[in-house]
């Protein structure tokens, strides 16, 4: 187990624009990026927050399908004068006492950051004397200007995890091992190990809803990593074919086009199973197309207003135009200039990168979309303007797959049929 | 039977939280800001602490709300972030013209020792120190009061001659415009919209000045709490007050401060329950120099006689409550006042008064109970495992109790963020009263655990 606290430093680069000071940013911090988007999904981990009350609170249960603890050191004036070390070394004690969990995942913040407590060494001293795993995650809010910086620094800490010498790496050659990278919604990442195991893959991870310390440990013994969500996940698959030479591929199941290429995009990598996934890919094309074409007639036309993170937004795109729809424009939070080109190519749809909520009304205004599709930032403000609105995120529901475009149109069909959006603009 | 009531006290010490009730103060800055018409609120710090305050609040009140932040990252925060700071003062001032920027410090700014020099002298700019680490949301609300009300009331001349003019937002549109003079304060604490409207309608005998008025937040479509609320001029005009300023313990410090400037403090229990609510009542009549209306008795009977209708379900049954100090110890006489037996009481913040709130309340209903202070969740549910419930009030964490014991958990305060409409739901008052029974009565008598 090469699992101690963080030995590798980890470097942040910036990106991204900063945030005008005074704006209404729907942007979070590297703390946000790192404890909620990336490691809040690995199961039976202490996540201990150490940190006054604040980030711990705020951070518990901030995604709606991570159910759990809040762990916390809760610190008060006297620890930041005198230093909170032995009071987090005691916690992570107790923790791993009374609740016995796979690992303890330390955070910092930006007081802890700034008080200069060394969470990596109490992390190596609890992980020597508890013997889990215990890892510390230096992901103060202050570090970096998005919550992409706690993306990596997430990444760069779990990679600790990583069995250095994975068991079965030199026998691969009739191995169809994968790890599906860059997905944190369990319903999602269910569906999706259901479809590859069908396939004949065996998914070692899911990265990182329903993934655990266990089978976060066994990713390094994969053949290939499918990554979805470069933004946020990039990182870790770097990480690996650098170290362990495992190749990557960006792919999504979005749409169905975009899931019929990325699977023969794997495809490639597995030419054993090739005609099994072709196969597939045609069963499935002729049982959903009179459901689409079901679909494209009812929709044909509508305008749709996209707001997600930049990835989310890219892959987007194509499934609405494979429903008929036209993108009425698109924003993101942090997307780089060089994301914003790439959603330029698949799509002439104007782009808005950071709107704050004011602003957005505005561009509401100017648009006019007949749905806006975005997560729960701003499904308050669409509701207030009676603008009908789908959570992209699919809570509770998988979006990615063939079968889960369909449940995507049903729901896009749904929210845009409510008798409710027209009698709420009867007086407006 | 238990010849005298007594309570068995703890105070946590643990170096370990787990689910702890407790949130830090500037989302009691943000929500007293919200009260206030035409005010932003700025958090002055890391970009997450407003986004966090700000999802929190959007998933209780489902309402768009909106919170500006300076932004400061490790490199401002290297060179100060005071320029961060006037520049947001700046752009907000020119993007959105407000009545009044309410900038709460963060633990990033507070833990380097920012000066707000910068910010102190303009007259539309409150600078509150809220660091988390030094107190709860509670902390915070009062504090950002009584800097909102030490700003307006030295800047006062122009403003508060502007209040009568202005669209008080609870004096009435008719004929009668009240004097400043004859207007009582009314600091309602960390409460929800449902609950200042309740206030409004059973004190309407009364000329009330809401400091501040919550129930902007609770607004309806195409519009916002933006445009709502308490005016800047009605809260400089506060010290003007002939009458006194009430409180429920969660306004101490403004209080006092008004106090200080010449205006009568008088605490009064959270007024949860039919008699703490009775004593409200009275008190607001006396001071306003007035009977207790036939409406209001007609109020408390309506409720009453609902009330009554569930007592048979709820007698005897026992219940814990958890959530802030003041709140929970007028729930706590409520549940009494039921029939009901209350065997443990929770709060997640530290406070001098609890433990004697609670012991007063112990003793006069010949109870025993159980009094967790600067506790968690995670405590209280090892409390219940061994010492069986029959409900739980509190906020929607209690939830994760509820499930593993199957028993009901009636919402209240806040957050709720897994069900509708609770921000509107009323705990103060007659209707509040009757909204609690008839709901703890509803999920026992074969609700969600069938």
């Amino acid at each position: 187990m090469n699992a101690n606290a963080g030995t590798r430093g980890v470097k942040v680069k910036s990106r991204t624009s900063e945030t005008r000071p005074g704006d209404y940013t729907e942007r979070g911090c590297s703390f946000l990026g790192c404890r909620i988007v990336v490691c809040g999904q690995v199961k039976n981990v202490v996540h201990l927050v150490h940190s006054p009350i604040g980030c711990a609170y705020y951070s518990w249960d901030y995604r709606v399908d991570s159910r759990g603890y809040c762990f916390t050191t809760d610190l008060d004036e006297f620890d930041v004068i005198f230093g909170g070390e032995k009071k987090l070394y005691s916690a992570v004690e107790i923790a791993v006492r009374e609740f016995r969990p796979d690992a303890v995942f330390i955070y910092q913040t930006c007081t802890t950051g700034l008080i200069g407590d060394d969470i990596r060494a109490i992390a190596r001293r609890a992980s020597e004397e508890f013997g889990i795993p215990v890892l510390a995650f230096e992901c103060a809010g202050f570090r970096g200007l998005t919550q992409n910086t706690g993306h990596r620094i997430a990444s760069e800490t779990l990679f600790n995890l990583l069995d250095s010498n994975p068991e079965k790496r030199l026998d691969s050659s009739n191995s169809n091992r994968i790890n599906l990278i860059g997905d944190f919604n369990l319903k999602d990442a269910r569906e999706l190990e259901k479809v590859f195991e069908s396939l004949g893959f065996e998914v070692i991870c899911t990265f990182t809803a329903n993934s655990t310390v266990d089978r976060i440990r066994r990713m390094s013994e994969a053949d290939l990593n499918v990554v979805q969500c470069s933004k946020s996940s990039i990182f870790i698959a770097e990480l690996m074919e650098e170290k362990f030479g495992i190749p990557y591929v960006e792919a999504n199941f979005f749409g169905l086009q975009n899931t019929a290429n990325s699977l023969r995009m794997i495809a490639e990598f597995f030419p054993r199973l090739s005609t099994r996934i072709e196969e597939y890919i045609e069963d499935e094309v002729r049982r959903i197309n009179p459901q689409l074409e079901f679909y494209r007639e009812r929709l044909g036309g509508k305008r749709v207003f996209i707001s997600h993170g930049v990835q989310r937004a890219i892959y987007w795109i194509r499934p609405f135009e494979e429903l008929g729809m036209e993108i009425a424009g698109v924003s993101t939070y942090f997307g780089s200039r060089k994301e914003i080109e790439k959603i330029r190519e698949v799509s002439k749809a104007r782009v808005f990168d950071n709107p704050s909520l004011d602003e957005f009304e505005e561009i509401l205004l100017s648009t006019m979309p007949d749905l806006v599709v975005s997560d729960d930032k701003l499904r308050h403000l669409c509701h207030k303007l009676a603008v009908p609105f789908l959570n992209g995120r699919g809570q509770n529901r998988a979006y990615s797959g063939f079968g889960g475009f369909m449940t995507f149109a049903r729901d896009v069909y749904e929210t845009l049929n409510s008798r409710i959006w027209a009698l709420a603009r009867e007086f407006a | 039977m238990i010849e005298a009531g007594r309570i068995d006290y703890t105070c946590n010490s643990s170096p370990l939280k787990v689910n702890p009730p407790k949130m830090c103060q500037i989302i009691g800055g943000v929500l007293l800001t919200l009260g206030i018409r035409r005010a932003v609120p700025l958090i002055h710090g890391s970009q997450g602490c407003a986004n966090f305050v700000k999802h929190l609040m959007c998933r209780h009140f489902k309402e768009p709300i909106e919170i500006a932040t300076t932004g400061v990252n490790e490199k401002f925060a290297a060179m100060g972030g005071e320029r961060n700071l006037i520049e947001a003062v700046e752009n907000i001032r020119e993007r959105i013209n407000p009545s009044l920027i309410v900038v709460n410090t963060t633990c990033l700014i507070e833990t380097i020792g920012e000066p707000l020099h910068a910010v102190e002298g303009m007259g539309d700019v409150v600078a509150v120190r809220t660091a988390s680490y030094s107190g709860s949301h509670l902390d915070g609300y009062d504090r950002t009061l009584l800097e909102v009300l030490k700003k307006l009331c030295s800047f006062s001349p122009d403003s508060a001659n502007s209040s009568g003019s202005g669209t008080g937002s609870n004096t009435d549109s008719g004929t009668h415009t009240p004097s400043e003079e004859e207007r009582i304060n009314l600091i309602p604490g960390f409460v929800n919209p449902g609950d200042v409207r309740e206030l409004k309608k059973l004190l309407s005998f009364a000329e009330l000045n809401f400091l501040t008025d919550l129930e902007a937040i609770d607004s309806p479509l195409f519009e916002t709490y933006f445009d709502r609320g308490t005016d800047v001029g009605d809260i400089a005009s506060a010290v003007n007050s002939g009458v006194a300023t009430i409180h429920f313990g969660e306004g101490v410090r403004s209080a006092e401060f008004l106090e200080s400037r010449g205006v009568e403090s008088i605490r009064m229990p959270f007024p949860a329950g039919i008699e703490n609510t009775d004593r409200l009542v009275s008190k607001v009549a006396s001071l306003a120099g007035v009977e207790v209306p036939d409406r209001v008795v007609d109020y408390r009977n309506y409720a009453m006689d609902g009330i009554i209708d569930v007592t048979p379900v709820l007698r005897g049954k026992r219940v814990a409550i958890f959530g802030d100090p003041f709140k929970v110890a007028s729930l706590a006489e409520f549940c009494f006042e039921l029939g009901m037996k209350v065997t443990a009481v929770m709060t997640g913040v530290k406070s001098r008064e609890f433990a004697g709130e609670m012991e007063r309340v112990a003793a006069r209903n010949r109870a025993r109970i159980a009094v967790f202070e600067n506790s968690d969740l995670y405590t209280l549910h090892r409390f219940v495992k061994e010492n069986p419930v029959n409900v739980i009030l509190g906020d929607f964490r209690g939830k994760y109790i509820a499930k593993a014991e199957k028993i009901p958990l009636v919402r209240v305060s806040f957050p709720v963020c897994d069900r509708f409409g609770y921000h509107r739901q009323p705990v103060v008052g007659y209707t509040g009263a009757l909204r609690v029974a008839e709901e703890m009565g509803n999920l026992m008598a074969g609700g969600c655990w069938g």
